[in-house]
């Protein structure tokens, strides 16, 4: 029972992995050489230089679930694991309750973020050439860089506000440099007697 | 000042280089012992360990490569950078207090000596050796590589310093070679500091400098290339979704596996630095990534208006011609400065562990007495490494790049399973670390030399990394835990 979750998210991963794999894969699915010769492959040049994502119904329509899918438990796996190390034998009990509330908060915006991201972009199908734009970049690629860049960083906003709280207490510290001593201290016993 | 552009950017790289040999001879009065030479004495201070963290996690390949990808492919390499505030978070979160609290308690010189420790094995920390080792020669050998390659160009067009390539090799491995052996890790984190800031001044004004480039700006770039193809400029870029998925996945999870990083997490004078790392780190790497998201943008962005005269031969040359026709020389000079420093930086920290995995990890994995004079050796063993990678990088050719793109991942394969949840985990045991490393070794080895391409282009590596942490989980759930030591079980309460 004590694993459960993690057998869950990694069973959700392989599940969206498996069904990526087993969906058809239209030709061209992750982008083709540049249409123009001149800008793919200019004389004397080695390869392709640059690329062109083409039809974004085509290629994506078969994955669009099992990419949601995919997107959604690997956030969940990384977010286990923050709230995995984050049970520390010495952490602030009154502080607790509020901790985990904003860790879910965040959890819950990055994640609302990505299927934000994944909805906006299939939005953006319908009239690919004129996006609207949030900022300088589109509204799918602004919430990228925003919901997957910009919301994290409430775990780092986290991390600092209760590390003394959650991550190191005073307490398990002072422990530790008790366990030191000991070691330090049997270690000398056992050289002395040998 | 155009006419003298190759010799300011020239002088620029060679005040640079005197900085480098100048903490290398300070740092070299500080180095009196193994634990120095490793492992700073574990007398960092909060500002330099940070700084050392997000430069080392930035390569050469985030300078060149980076804004190459971008030109290739639009947005779909923004995946490799985005993934850093999680990726940081998972590692700090992870190993910043763990790996500190176990560096006072057994004060380890490397990462392989504590995996050791932590395990009471010394073939998991053989195994963790041979990984960096593996690593290290590869991923050196492309730094290497790009370094002599780039003085070799900026050498080419000034008539009075033109110097064969061969002789670059040299020059490039005698300057990282001086100040790593005379001054260790110590002139390594203290290089990394002035490296990190040099890249993010560069960043920054690069960034201004490309918007200053196209009409409109930043979103007059992304108008451009929504023109020629929207989906260069929606959040997959012409890769597809699947594909940036798998980069997001291999690259934040990887973090935590990448030696040269997380070793410095265990050298800082206070355990409670942490702390404040964090954000110093994420933010550092933050801006120093501007310099890829912005030079790749504005060189696809006039290549296609037409701005640009000629389309690029090849995407990695996105960073240089953006630097010659576009940017000032003096910041040219600067980013010529921030790209060695993105090069040497990851690159002092490889010849760090690697001579580390050589005179004291592998003679311990073998059960071997420790070096009479190991500080000794770990200099000679510091000049071997950078001559055998830098003579792999020359005769192996394309062979090494190819080798040094798995580098990534060949650490993420290793060493997540076996440090960043084995730490954490009392149930993770030897038999699993051990079984799950290699599966997923020979697995991606095997996927990568063979060249087999996985549907929707899901990379290689995140699929052996998924195949790594099942196998590692099942197997460690089904076996046996290994008994720990009586201090080591006490710390891992913590």
């Amino acid at each position: 029972m004590k694993y459960l979750p993690a057998i869950i998210v990694l069973t959700l991963v392989w599940v969206a992995v498996l069904w990526v794999f087993f969906s058809v894969e239209p030709h061209e699915a992750t982008g083709r050489p540049h249409s123009e010769v001149t800008f793919a492959t200019p004389q004397d040049s080695t390869g392709v230089a640059m690329m062109q994502g083409g039809d974004g119904i085509l290629r994506h329509e078969h994955i669009v679930v099992p990419g949601l899918l995919l997107g959604c438990s690997m956030i969940a796996m990384f977010c286990m694991m923050l709230f995995w190390v984050c049970r520390t034998k010495h952490a602030d009990p009154d502080s607790g309750g509020y901790f985990w509330n904003l860790m879910v908060m965040v959890v819950l915006v990055y994640v609302g973020a990505f299927i934000l991201l994944c909805t906006t972009y299939q939005m953006s199908w319908l009239e690919p050439t004129e996006p609207d734009y949030l900022g300088p970049f589109p509204i799918a690629t602004s919430l990228m860089f925003l919901g997957i860049y910009g919301v994290p960083l409430g775990f780092v906003v986290l991390y600092v506000l209760f590390f003394e709280d959650r991550i190191l207490p005073q307490a398990a510290l002072d422990e530790f440099y008790e366990i030191v001593q000991n070691a330090k201290s049997n270690a000398a016993a056992e050289q002395e007697a040998s | 000042m155009e006419q003298y552009r190759s010799g300011i950017i020239f002088g620029f790289i060679f005040v640079y280089m005197l900085i480098c040999i100048a903490v290398g001879l300070w740092a070299m009065r500080r180095t009196r012992s193994t634990k120095d030479f490793f492992m700073a004495g574990r007398h960092l201070g909060m500002m330099v360990t940070s700084v050392a963290v997000f430069s080392s996690t930035m390569s050469g390949f985030g300078f060149v490569g980076g804004p190459g990808l971008v030109y290739l492919a639009g947005t779909s390499s923004f995946w490799m950078v985005i993934n850093m505030s999680i990726g940081m978070c998972i590692m700090f979160f992870l190993l910043g207090k763990r790996l500190r609290l176990f560096a006072e308690l057994r004060e380890p010189v490397s990462l392989p000596d504590a995996v050791a420790a932590r395990y009471n094995s010394r073939f998991t920390g053989g195994l963790t050796a041979v990984a960096i080792l593996l690593g290290v020669v590869t991923y050196l050998g492309v730094q290497i590589k790009a370094m002599s390659v780039v003085l070799f160009q900026i050498l080419q067009d000034i008539p009075w310093a033109s110097t064969p390539l061969e002789w670059c090799y040299v020059i490039s491995c005698t300057v990282l070679v001086f100040y790593c052996v005379t001054g260790g890790i110590i002139a390594s984190v203290y290089t990394d500091l002035i490296q990190g800031v040099i890249m993010v001044v560069a960043a920054v004004l690069v960034l201004f400098t490309a918007v200053a480039t196209v009409d409109g700006g930043l979103q007059g770039m992304a108008e451009v290339i929504t023109r020629d193809d929207p989906e260069a400029m929606q959040p997959w870029g012409t890769f597809g979704m699947i594909s940036c998925l798998s980069f997001y996945f291999i690259m934040a999870l990887g973090v935590c596996g990448q030696p040269h990083v997380i070793t410095k997490l265990m050298m800082t004078k206070n355990i409670s630095d942490t702390r404040h790392m964090l954000p110093m780190s994420v933010a550092g790497y933050g801006l120093a990534a501007l310099l890829w998201i912005s030079i790749g943008l504005c060189m696809r962005a006039v290549v296609l208006n037409a701005t640009h005269g000629t389309p690029l031969l090849n995407a990695d040359q996105a960073a240089s011609e953006f630097l010659t026709y576009y940017a000032h020389p003096v910041l040219a000079g600067v980013v010529f400065a921030g790209l060695f420093a993105a090069i040497m930086s990851t690159a002092d920290s490889f010849l760090n562990i690697g001579s580390a995995a050589i005179v004291h990890d592998l003679p311990q994995a073998f059960g071997m007495r420790p070096l009479k004079y190991e500080l000794h050796w770990a200099r000679i063993a510091t000049v071997v490494i950078a001559v055998g990678a830098g003579l792999l990088a020359y005769y192996a050719g394309e062979m090494v790049a190819m080798l040094g793109v798995m580098g990534w991942s060949i650490f993420a394969i290793a060493i997540v399973p076996i440090v960043a949840i084995g730490f954490n985990w009392k149930r993770a045991n030897r038999i699993a670390v051990n079984t799950a490393v290699i599966s997923g070794l020979v697995c991606y080895a095997g996927l990568y030399l063979t060249d087999i391409r996985l549907p929707y282009n899901f990379h290689q590596g995140a699929f052996s990394m998924l195949i790594t942490l099942t196998i590692f989980f099942m197997v460690a759930l089904v076996t046996p835990a290994n008994r720990l030591d009586k201090d080591i079980d006490a710390v891992m309460d913590l």
